[in-house]
């Protein structure tokens, strides 16, 4: 009987030592997949205008991931959307260049070459964009985007220019572009006398620039101006486009 | 049995692990508190800026050794990021913050080392601005970089007596925690209303604006412009209250308007152009008080009339009179050395023979005294302003060549000159010039003027009367200030010399001149009124 009760003892102790072991956590464990964090942007040279000289640009599509994050760069590739009836852009106008996730990133970016073309003056192009699998991400469509870029170089008569024209004279396209490379502006954003802080502003964080500021400007547009037809006594400015086609730029 | 004692022994095994009361909440010890004792005095403290805050509590905590505490005052409030000035128990710091119209809160806070409880303490601390009218310096002590320095006194500041003066150096890096970057060229403070207030402080590579109220930085360089020049050679400086409401800059020899009257923007706009959109570079300008200003165009050698924020107005020869003194348009063998108002509405334009190749005045070059009217620019359809008057040749007048600087007062027919050593006057009605100031030679053989100017600020002067008595009347307008710099001494001064009402000369009395030292060297000076 002792003994019998002595080995229930050790039976039950082991038991007890023995009864549960620590489990270790269960990592989550999946194919990593690239995805496009936005799905389109949009591109103009006229708010470039220092690259339409140079003759490209080149844009940032982010990514994003989903799985960890490693601690060696990951390749991703993209190609146009063949076939995709919203794609519009001629080869000539873009080209896709490998892109990466960085080293212990979640995040990255495919670059996109963008290049001027004149049909760009006067018409939008849209760029389809698809991502391709390989072997650093064999999943690539999380939430199924195809990546829109649309490209243009287009301009037009800003809604402002009653006002605009008591300082810089009559509009035509040609004239404005000159204006805006002359100035480094992307647009004159004037309402009336003191900008944003006049009371009748009717969107003061859309027209923001005062009187003295265009007058500034348009000091500084006359000089260039100035100087210019100095340059070229028999072919002074003219307007290419518009009522005012053929005559010279002039100013108040 | 047998079951009783297995069962029995299953109960001690489980009991093995079964819980016991926990009884480390009751151990716990009652402290004395950290005391802080004003003994009465208030919370509320108002100080100058850059003045000395004293403030003394008692504080202790029974049964603690005051080595066992330790003290942090930290301050904070209007933006500020919040700054430690003193871990005594008692605070004794100057404080170097902007005077505001809300006060700062001052947190004193009393920490017991062996428990690590704190006891806090606020106050309100409102700082006042120390600075007010007076003379205001650019001055170098290594001719890379300079800094502002002001002083009050009674020949600069109204209501000061003789024995207040004061000064206060170093004051732009006191506030802004830099030098400026260069030697000072020009130097102005301007107050327009509520529409603000600027001292433009200039140099061969640098603006810098500061409010003049605390000396607090504003902006400077491509900030201060609504497009950014890129040049900050800055030549000269000027201010036109009535005629345009604008603050002028020259750099690069074109010139910069900041218009006042308008609550929107104060930065300085696009260079001028010219009625005629030809090109110039302008080296001096002149603001008078109810004229519209006047630069001299290095470039084509021309006088143009400072239109306002319009244009600079060519004038029109073709309106000359056939007996007009000269022809404001054909100065092109002239470099402007000054240009200042003189009495009854007229400007004196000093012009000096130039060296063609290099556009410099010509050491052997002749001087003369090229003087244009001033028409009130609210009453000059005739466009008059800026027409010739007459021509006044200078050159019999002794060590004319060898002029530095040239000044003139809007209210008599004088002219003053300064050598590196003597300040000539030139009467204009007997055409006749005296020395009537010798620097002294006695401290420093090598002391030399290096600015002189009319003062145009408050304060008064003594002089000599006519019947020879000593009298006092205001320093506005009747008065020279002139720098000094000795190399050997290392010391700049600033002199005051009165000019007699009576006779336009400058005083004789050596006793009523001012004398200010232990500067740098003095490059540009500015009235703040």
């Amino acid at each position: 009987m002792k003994n019998k009760i002595l080995i229930a003892f050790i039976l039950i102790t082991t038991t007890m030592f023995s009864a549960c072991d620590k489990e270790e956590v269960i990592m989550y464990k999946e194919d990593p997949t690239v995805y496009f964090g936005e799905y389109s942007r949009s591109y103009t040279f006229l708010e470039n205008l220092e690259k339409i000289e140079i003759g490209y640009d080149t844009i940032k599509i982010p990514l994003q991931i989903s799985g960890s994050a490693v601690n060696y760069e990951r390749e991703v590739l993209a190609e146009t959307a063949i076939g995709d009836t919203l794609h519009t852009a001629t080869t000539d106008m873009y080209d896709i260049i490998k892109g990466y996730i960085p080293t212990n990133e979640y995040k990255g970016y495919i670059p996109v070459r963008v290049n001027y073309s004149t049909a760009l003056d006067d018409s939008i192009y849209n760029i389809r964009i698809r991502l391709v699998p390989n072997k650093d991400f064999p999943g690539v469509d999380l939430l199924g985007y195809t990546f829109t870029i649309s490209l243009t170089n287009k301009i037009a008569q800003p809604s402002n220019w009653n006002r605009l024209k008591n300082y810089f004279g009559p509009y035509s396209n040609s004239w404005y572009r000159y204006i805006l490379k002359v100035t480094g502006l992307t647009s004159i954003p004037y309402w009336s006398t003191n900008g944003s802080m006049d009371k009748n502003n009717p969107d003061p964080e859309k027209w923001t620039m005062t009187l003295y500021e265009v007058k500034a400007y348009a000091a500084m547009v006359k000089d260039e101006l100035e100087k210019y037809n100095q340059k070229h006594p028999n072919n002074p400015l003219i307007h290419e486009d518009g009522p005012e086609k053929g005559k010279p730029v002039t100013m108040p | 049995m047998k079951t009783h004692k297995i069962i029995l022994f299953f109960t001690l095994i489980t009991s093995l692990f079964s819980c016991y009361e926990d009884k480390s909440s009751l151990n716990y010890t009652l402290i004395s508190p950290i005391n802080i004792d004003l003994e009465g005095a208030s919370t509320s403290y108002s100080v100058f800026a850059y003045d000395t805050l004293e403030i003394k509590p008692l504080v202790y905590r029974e049964g603690i050794d005051d080595l066992n505490l330790s003290y942090r005052w930290t301050i904070s409030g209007n933006y500020i990021t919040p700054t430690l000035l003193d871990t005594t128990m008692t605070l004794k710091a100057r404080i170097d913050l902007q005077p505001q119209v809300i006060a700062y809160k001052l947190l004193y806070e009393v920490i017991d080392n062996t428990t690590g409880i704190i006891q806090e303490q606020t106050f309100d601390v409102k700082v006042e601005t120390p600075f007010g009218s007076g003379l205001v310096i650019s001055e170098t002590e290594d001719n890379l970089t300079s800094d502002i320095s002001l002083i009050r006194a009674y020949n600069f500041s109204s209501g000061l007596k003789k024995d207040q003066d004061t000064t206060m150096r170093n004051i732009f890096s006191l506030v802004n925690k830099r030098k400026i970057g260069g030697v000072g060229t020009a130097i102005l403070s301007t107050t327009y209303g509520v529409y603000g207030r600027y001292m433009t402080i200039g140099t061969k590579t640098s603006v810098d604006r500061v409010d003049p109220f605390d000396y607090s930085y504003i902006d400077g360089n491509g900030e201060s412009f609504m497009i950014d020049p890129k040049n900050y050679n800055v030549t000269s400086l000027g201010f036109s209250s009535n005629a345009g409401c604008i603050e002028t800059i020259v750099i690069g020899g074109k010139l910069y308007t900041h218009y006042y009257q308008t609550q929107a923007i104060h930065k300085f706009s696009y260079h001028l152009l010219t009625s005629d959109m030809s090109d110039y570079r302008i080296s001096l300008s002149t603001q008078p008080v109810w004229a519209y200003g006047l630069c001299f165009d290095e470039m084509n050698g021309r006088f143009l009339e400072i239109n306002g924020t319009k244009y600079l107005r060519v004038i029109n020869s073709k309106k000359l009179p056939t007996d007009a003194a000269f022809d404001p348009n054909k100065l092109q063998k002239f470099t402007c050395r000054a240009m200042f108002s003189g009495g009854n509405m007229v400007t004196h334009n000093i012009l000096q023979e130039k060296d063609p190749a290099t556009g410099l005045p010509d050491p052997n070059g002749k001087v003369y005294c090229y003087d244009t009217k001033q028409m009130y620019y609210y009453d000059d359809s005739d466009l008059q302003n800026g027409m010739p008057i007459k021509v006044i040749d200078l050159n019999s007048f002794p060590e004319i060549n060898k002029a530095l600087f040239f000044s003139g007062t809007d209210n008599r027919e004088y002219i003053y000159y300064a050598t590196k050593d003597k300040v000539y006057t030139i009467n204009l009605t007997m055409n006749t010039a005296s020395v009537d100031y010798v620097v002294s030679q006695t401290e420093a053989p090598d002391e030399e003027i290096t600015s002189m100017a009319v003062w145009l600020g408050g304060g008064m002067m003594t002089f000599t009367d006519n019947r020879g008595e000593m009298k006092e009347t205001s320093s506005n307008n009747n008065m020279l200030v002139v720098t000094t710099y000795s190399p050997s001494l290392k010391e700049g001064f600033v002199k005051t010399l009165p000019i007699s009402i009576y006779t336009g000369r400058i005083e004789s009395n050596l006793q009523y001149h001012g004398l200010f030292r232990g500067f740098g060297k003095i490059t540009a000076t500015t009235t703040q009124k």
